[in-house]
Protein backbone atom coordinates (compact mmCIF):
# COMPACT_ATOMS: atom_id res chain seq x y z
CA UNK A 1 0.00 0.00 0.00
CA UNK A 2 1.29 3.55 -1.20
CA UNK A 3 2.45 5.61 1.67
CA UNK A 4 3.07 9.10 1.21
CA UNK A 5 4.15 11.65 4.28
CA UNK A 6 4.82 15.09 3.85
CA UNK A 7 7.97 15.39 5.57
CA UNK A 8 7.85 19.45 5.42
CA UNK A 9 6.94 22.35 3.66
CA UNK A 10 8.88 25.42 4.13
CA UNK A 11 6.92 27.81 2.00
CA UNK A 12 8.04 31.21 1.18
CA UNK A 13 4.80 33.56 1.12
CA UNK A 14 2.89 30.63 2.82
CA UNK A 15 -0.63 31.77 3.89
CA UNK A 16 -1.86 30.05 7.19
CA UNK A 17 -4.78 28.19 4.80
CA UNK A 18 -1.86 25.76 4.14
CA UNK A 19 1.15 24.82 2.01
CA UNK A 20 0.90 26.38 -1.71
CA UNK A 21 2.15 23.06 -3.35
CA UNK A 22 1.10 19.87 -2.20
CA UNK A 23 1.34 16.17 -4.37
CA UNK A 24 -0.68 13.51 -4.16
CA UNK A 25 -0.67 9.69 -6.22
CA UNK A 26 2.80 9.69 -5.68
CA UNK A 27 4.16 6.63 -6.96
CA UNK A 28 8.01 5.89 -7.94
CA UNK A 29 9.48 2.99 -9.22
CA UNK A 30 12.59 1.04 -8.18
CA UNK A 31 14.88 0.87 -10.91
CA UNK A 32 15.39 -2.27 -12.63
CA UNK A 33 18.02 -4.73 -12.06
CA UNK A 34 20.30 -4.17 -15.09
CA UNK A 35 19.06 -0.32 -15.63
CA UNK A 36 20.17 2.82 -13.33
CA UNK A 37 17.60 4.60 -13.86
CA UNK A 38 13.55 4.90 -12.90
CA UNK A 39 10.60 6.99 -13.12
CA UNK A 40 8.12 8.73 -10.50
CA UNK A 41 4.73 10.30 -11.08
CA UNK A 42 2.24 12.33 -9.16
CA UNK A 43 0.06 15.17 -9.20
CA UNK A 44 1.13 18.31 -8.21
CA UNK A 45 -1.40 21.10 -6.82
CA UNK A 46 -0.48 25.09 -6.72
CA UNK A 47 -3.42 26.28 -3.46
CA UNK A 48 -1.87 29.48 -3.90
CA UNK A 49 -2.98 32.92 -5.88
CA UNK A 50 0.29 32.44 -7.94
CA UNK A 51 2.28 30.90 -10.59
CA UNK A 52 5.03 28.31 -8.96
CA UNK A 53 7.84 27.31 -11.02
CA UNK A 54 9.97 24.47 -9.93
CA UNK A 55 13.35 25.01 -10.68
CA UNK A 56 14.79 21.44 -9.13
CA UNK A 57 13.92 18.39 -7.93
CA UNK A 58 16.56 15.85 -6.04
CA UNK A 59 16.65 12.85 -3.90
CA UNK A 60 18.96 11.67 -0.87
CA UNK A 61 18.36 8.22 -2.61
CA UNK A 62 19.52 9.26 -6.26
CA UNK A 63 22.23 11.12 -7.50
CA UNK A 64 19.95 13.38 -10.09
CA UNK A 65 16.14 14.10 -10.50
CA UNK A 66 15.58 15.12 -13.58
CA UNK A 67 11.80 16.48 -14.82
CA UNK A 68 11.08 14.87 -18.45
CA UNK A 69 8.24 15.09 -20.84
CA UNK A 70 7.79 11.94 -22.84
CA UNK A 71 5.71 13.11 -25.74
CA UNK A 72 4.29 10.12 -28.82
CA UNK A 73 4.14 11.77 -32.52
CA UNK A 74 3.46 9.44 -34.98
CA UNK A 75 4.34 6.63 -32.70
CA UNK A 76 7.61 7.39 -32.32
CA UNK A 77 8.42 8.45 -28.53
CA UNK A 78 10.64 11.34 -27.89
CA UNK A 79 11.93 11.97 -24.25
CA UNK A 80 12.93 15.83 -23.40
CA UNK A 81 14.07 17.52 -19.89
CA UNK A 82 12.60 20.52 -18.75
CA UNK A 83 14.78 23.20 -16.91
CA UNK A 84 12.12 24.06 -15.44
CA UNK A 85 7.79 23.80 -14.55
CA UNK A 86 5.66 26.43 -14.15
CA UNK A 87 1.85 25.95 -12.46
CA UNK A 88 -0.26 28.60 -12.96
CA UNK A 89 -2.54 29.57 -9.76
CA UNK A 90 -4.87 27.55 -8.42
CA UNK A 91 -4.21 24.42 -10.89
CA UNK A 92 -2.63 20.77 -10.60
CA UNK A 93 -0.50 19.04 -12.96
CA UNK A 94 -0.30 15.56 -13.27
CA UNK A 95 2.95 13.71 -13.84
CA UNK A 96 1.95 10.30 -15.61
CA UNK A 97 3.43 7.27 -17.66
CA UNK A 98 4.02 8.84 -21.57
CA UNK A 99 3.95 12.59 -20.56
CA UNK A 100 5.65 14.61 -18.26
CA UNK A 101 7.46 12.59 -15.24
CA UNK A 102 10.39 12.50 -12.98
CA UNK A 103 13.58 10.59 -13.79
CA UNK A 104 15.24 8.85 -11.16
CA UNK A 105 18.60 8.37 -12.27
CA UNK A 106 21.71 6.28 -10.63
CA UNK A 107 20.46 5.24 -7.50
CA UNK A 108 23.13 5.60 -4.33
CA UNK A 109 22.81 2.23 -3.02
CA UNK A 110 20.61 -0.43 -4.08
CA UNK A 111 17.01 0.15 -4.11
CA UNK A 112 14.54 -2.62 -4.03
CA UNK A 113 11.08 -2.50 -3.99
CA UNK A 114 9.32 -1.61 -0.33
CA UNK A 115 12.40 1.24 0.39
CA UNK A 116 11.56 4.31 1.12
CA UNK A 117 12.90 7.34 -0.94
CA UNK A 118 12.14 11.11 -0.83
CA UNK A 119 11.86 13.77 -3.72
CA UNK A 120 12.36 17.52 -2.78
CA UNK A 121 10.91 20.07 -4.75
CA UNK A 122 12.33 23.27 -4.67
CA UNK A 123 9.92 26.09 -5.88
CA UNK A 124 10.02 30.05 -6.51
CA UNK A 125 12.19 31.59 -3.80
CA UNK A 126 12.95 29.12 -1.31
CA UNK A 127 9.73 26.98 -1.53
CA UNK A 128 10.28 23.27 -0.50
CA UNK A 129 7.89 20.19 -0.66
CA UNK A 130 9.32 17.11 0.24
CA UNK A 131 7.23 13.69 -0.22
CA UNK A 132 8.25 10.27 0.62
CA UNK A 133 7.16 6.98 -0.53
CA UNK A 134 8.26 3.50 -1.00
CA UNK A 135 9.59 2.66 -4.17
CA UNK A 136 7.32 -0.20 -6.27
CA UNK A 137 7.96 -2.98 -8.36
CA UNK A 138 7.06 -3.17 -11.86
CA UNK A 139 5.56 -6.61 -11.99
CA UNK B 1 -64.28 -4.59 -47.23
CA UNK B 2 -61.86 -7.71 -46.56
CA UNK B 3 -59.35 -6.68 -49.20
CA UNK B 4 -57.54 -4.39 -47.19
CA UNK B 5 -57.68 -6.65 -44.18
CA UNK B 6 -56.05 -9.78 -46.59
CA UNK B 7 -53.21 -7.08 -47.85
CA UNK B 8 -52.41 -5.96 -44.27
CA UNK B 9 -52.40 -9.49 -43.08
CA UNK B 10 -49.81 -10.40 -45.58
CA UNK B 11 -47.54 -7.40 -45.28
CA UNK B 12 -47.22 -8.51 -41.45
CA UNK B 13 -46.69 -11.96 -42.06
CA UNK B 14 -44.20 -10.43 -44.63
CA UNK B 15 -42.59 -8.70 -42.37
CA UNK B 16 -42.17 -11.30 -40.07
CA UNK B 17 -40.50 -13.85 -42.40
CA UNK B 18 -38.30 -11.38 -43.21
CA UNK B 19 -37.33 -10.22 -39.55
CA UNK B 20 -36.93 -14.14 -38.30
CA UNK B 21 -34.56 -14.57 -41.01
CA UNK B 22 -32.50 -11.70 -40.63
CA UNK B 23 -32.44 -12.88 -36.57
CA UNK B 24 -31.99 -16.49 -37.61
CA UNK B 25 -28.78 -15.53 -39.70
CA UNK B 26 -27.56 -13.25 -37.21
CA UNK B 27 -27.88 -15.61 -34.03
CA UNK B 28 -26.02 -18.24 -36.30
CA UNK B 29 -23.44 -16.73 -38.32
CA UNK B 30 -22.44 -13.87 -35.78
CA UNK B 31 -21.19 -10.47 -36.86
CA UNK B 32 -17.22 -10.84 -38.04
CA UNK B 33 -15.00 -10.09 -34.95
CA UNK B 34 -12.22 -7.58 -36.12
CA UNK B 35 -9.54 -6.41 -33.94
CA UNK B 36 -10.52 -3.36 -32.38
CA UNK B 37 -6.64 -2.05 -31.78
CA UNK B 38 -4.19 -3.98 -33.52
CA UNK B 39 -3.42 -3.13 -37.73
CA UNK B 40 -3.20 -6.50 -39.21
CA UNK B 41 -1.17 -6.33 -42.71
CA UNK B 42 -3.81 -7.28 -45.54
CA UNK B 43 -1.23 -9.87 -46.11
CA UNK B 44 2.16 -11.00 -43.76
CA UNK B 45 5.44 -9.12 -45.15
CA UNK B 46 8.64 -11.43 -44.99
CA UNK B 47 11.42 -10.48 -42.65
CA UNK B 48 14.80 -9.06 -44.05
CA UNK B 49 17.56 -11.51 -43.16
CA UNK B 50 19.57 -10.07 -39.99
CA UNK B 51 21.90 -11.47 -37.25
CA UNK B 52 21.67 -9.90 -33.76
CA UNK B 53 22.53 -11.77 -30.12
CA UNK B 54 20.32 -12.87 -27.43
CA UNK B 55 20.87 -11.91 -23.98
CA UNK B 56 22.61 -15.07 -23.31
CA UNK B 57 25.14 -13.74 -26.23
CA UNK B 58 23.48 -16.96 -28.85
CA UNK B 59 23.52 -15.81 -32.47
CA UNK B 60 19.37 -14.76 -33.07
CA UNK B 61 18.05 -14.37 -37.00
CA UNK B 62 15.11 -14.66 -38.85
CA UNK B 63 15.03 -18.46 -38.50
CA UNK B 64 14.89 -18.35 -34.67
CA UNK B 65 11.49 -16.32 -35.22
CA UNK B 66 9.87 -19.31 -36.91
CA UNK B 67 7.97 -21.41 -34.72
CA UNK B 68 6.40 -18.97 -32.20
CA UNK B 69 4.30 -16.00 -32.29
CA UNK B 70 6.17 -13.09 -31.09
CA UNK B 71 5.66 -9.07 -30.05
CA UNK B 72 8.65 -7.21 -30.77
CA UNK B 73 9.44 -4.06 -28.98
CA UNK B 74 12.01 -1.47 -30.05
CA UNK B 75 13.26 -0.17 -26.74
CA UNK B 76 15.92 0.35 -24.81
CA UNK B 77 17.29 -0.31 -21.06
CA UNK B 78 18.20 3.57 -19.79
CA UNK B 79 14.35 4.69 -20.70
CA UNK B 80 12.68 4.99 -17.45
CA UNK B 81 8.98 5.22 -18.39
CA UNK B 82 7.37 4.39 -21.84
CA UNK B 83 9.75 1.30 -21.95
CA UNK B 84 9.71 -0.38 -18.64
CA UNK B 85 5.41 0.31 -18.89
CA UNK B 86 5.53 -1.39 -22.22
CA UNK B 87 7.38 -4.12 -21.40
CA UNK B 88 5.17 -4.24 -17.98
CA UNK B 89 2.00 -4.13 -20.35
CA UNK B 90 3.01 -7.12 -22.35
CA UNK B 91 4.18 -9.52 -19.97
CA UNK B 92 1.11 -8.86 -18.05
CA UNK B 93 -1.67 -9.52 -21.06
CA UNK B 94 0.69 -12.72 -21.96
CA UNK B 95 0.65 -14.10 -18.40
CA UNK B 96 -3.24 -12.90 -18.68
CA UNK B 97 -3.73 -14.86 -21.69
CA UNK B 98 -1.63 -18.23 -20.63
CA UNK B 99 -3.80 -18.25 -17.30
CA UNK B 100 -6.96 -18.16 -19.70
CA UNK B 101 -5.76 -21.70 -20.74
CA UNK B 102 -4.87 -20.82 -24.17
CA UNK B 103 -2.45 -23.36 -25.53
CA UNK B 104 0.75 -22.47 -25.20
CA UNK B 105 1.66 -22.78 -28.98
CA UNK B 106 -0.83 -19.26 -29.01
CA UNK B 107 0.78 -17.30 -26.39
CA UNK B 108 3.26 -15.01 -27.79
CA UNK B 109 7.17 -14.53 -27.13
CA UNK B 110 8.17 -11.04 -25.84
CA UNK B 111 10.95 -9.34 -27.34
CA UNK B 112 12.71 -6.47 -26.37
CA UNK B 113 15.13 -5.24 -29.63
CA UNK B 114 17.64 -2.95 -28.28
CA UNK B 115 18.06 0.28 -30.18
CA UNK B 116 20.92 1.51 -27.58
CA UNK B 117 23.32 -1.10 -28.61
CA UNK B 118 25.99 1.19 -27.33
CA UNK B 119 24.98 0.78 -23.88
CA UNK B 120 22.37 -2.43 -23.81
CA UNK B 121 24.82 -5.39 -24.07
CA UNK B 122 24.30 -9.09 -23.45
CA UNK B 123 25.07 -8.58 -19.77
CA UNK B 124 22.33 -5.53 -19.20
CA UNK B 125 19.77 -7.35 -21.72
CA UNK B 126 19.88 -10.20 -19.65
CA UNK B 127 19.34 -8.47 -16.35
CA UNK B 128 16.58 -6.08 -17.53
CA UNK B 129 14.50 -8.64 -19.13
CA UNK B 130 14.45 -11.10 -16.38
CA UNK B 131 12.40 -8.46 -14.59
CA UNK B 132 9.58 -9.03 -17.04
CA UNK B 133 9.35 -13.09 -16.69
CA UNK B 134 11.47 -15.93 -17.40
CA UNK B 135 10.61 -16.41 -21.32
CA UNK B 136 11.66 -12.64 -22.23
CA UNK B 137 14.17 -12.38 -24.72
CA UNK B 138 16.35 -9.36 -24.99
CA UNK B 139 18.17 -8.97 -28.61
CA UNK B 140 21.23 -7.05 -29.27
CA UNK B 141 23.93 -6.25 -31.62
CA UNK B 142 25.52 -4.59 -34.29
CA UNK B 143 23.95 -1.14 -35.57
CA UNK B 144 24.11 -1.84 -39.31
CA UNK B 145 22.48 -5.50 -38.60
CA UNK B 146 19.71 -3.51 -36.43
CA UNK B 147 19.26 -1.43 -39.52
CA UNK B 148 18.55 -3.96 -41.95
CA UNK B 149 15.87 -4.99 -39.63
CA UNK B 150 13.85 -1.80 -38.31
CA UNK B 151 14.53 -0.50 -42.24
CA UNK B 152 12.24 -2.99 -43.22
CA UNK B 153 9.71 -2.64 -40.30
CA UNK B 154 9.21 1.02 -40.59
CA UNK B 155 10.73 1.50 -37.06
CA UNK B 156 12.54 4.81 -36.19
CA UNK B 157 15.09 5.30 -34.13
CA UNK B 158 17.86 8.13 -33.31
CA UNK B 159 20.36 9.21 -30.61
CA UNK B 160 18.94 12.38 -29.27
CA UNK B 161 21.72 14.21 -27.24
CA UNK B 162 21.04 15.50 -24.13
CA UNK B 163 22.29 18.35 -22.04
CA UNK B 164 24.39 16.47 -19.77
CA UNK B 165 26.59 15.02 -22.60
CA UNK B 166 24.76 11.88 -22.37
CA UNK B 167 21.69 10.79 -24.75
CA UNK B 168 17.96 9.53 -25.06
CA UNK B 169 17.08 7.32 -27.83
CA UNK B 170 14.13 8.98 -29.56
CA UNK B 171 12.36 5.67 -31.07
CA UNK B 172 8.76 3.92 -32.42
CA UNK B 173 6.53 3.17 -29.71
CA UNK B 174 4.81 0.31 -32.07
CA UNK B 175 4.86 -3.38 -30.69
CA UNK B 176 5.25 -5.71 -33.89
CA UNK B 177 3.39 -8.79 -33.97
CA UNK B 178 5.79 -11.58 -35.76
CA UNK B 179 3.43 -14.87 -36.63
CA UNK B 180 4.98 -18.14 -36.98
CA UNK B 181 6.33 -17.97 -40.60
CA UNK B 182 8.69 -15.05 -39.15
CA UNK B 183 6.40 -12.69 -41.40
CA UNK B 184 5.33 -9.37 -39.74
CA UNK B 185 1.79 -9.86 -39.47
CA UNK B 186 -0.05 -6.97 -37.34
CA UNK B 187 0.42 -4.02 -35.40
CA UNK B 188 -0.30 -2.03 -32.02
CA UNK B 189 0.23 1.39 -32.29
CA UNK B 190 1.22 3.23 -28.85
CA UNK B 191 0.17 3.25 -26.30
CA UNK B 192 0.10 -0.40 -25.17
CA UNK B 193 -2.27 -1.61 -22.89
CA UNK B 194 -2.97 -4.68 -21.13
CA UNK B 195 -6.45 -4.98 -21.97
CA UNK B 196 -6.19 -3.79 -26.35
CA UNK B 197 -3.86 -6.91 -26.32
CA UNK B 198 -5.58 -9.37 -24.30
CA UNK B 199 -8.99 -8.54 -26.91
CA UNK B 200 -7.09 -8.99 -29.76
CA UNK B 201 -4.99 -11.15 -29.94
CA UNK B 202 -7.63 -14.05 -30.03
CA UNK B 203 -8.45 -12.14 -33.22
CA UNK B 204 -5.06 -12.40 -34.99
CA UNK B 205 -5.06 -15.21 -34.41
CA UNK B 206 -8.13 -16.62 -36.47
CA UNK B 207 -7.70 -18.47 -39.31
CA UNK B 208 -4.05 -19.44 -38.48
CA UNK B 209 -2.87 -22.83 -37.93
CA UNK B 210 -1.28 -22.18 -34.75
CA UNK B 211 -4.55 -21.05 -33.32
CA UNK B 212 -6.62 -24.00 -33.45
Amino acid sequence: MLLVLYLAVLIAGCGESGPPLTATGVVAFAPLPGSEVSAAYLTLHNHSQEALTIQQVSSPEFAKVEIHESMTVDDVIRMRRLDSLTLDAGTSMQFVSGGKHLMLIEPVSELAPGKSVALQFEYNAGGVLIVSTQLKTRM
Amino acid sequence: MSQPRNNFSFILIAIALIGGGWFFMRAYTGPVARPAYATVLPSPMVLPDFTLNDHNGSTFTRESLKGSWSLLFFGFTHCPDICPATMQSLAVAREKLAAQGRAAATLPRIILISVDPERDDAEVLKSYVSNFGQDIIGLTGDLSELQKLTKRLGIYFAKSPADDGGYNVDHSAAVLVINPSAEFHALFSAPQRVEKLLHDWPLILVGSPASR
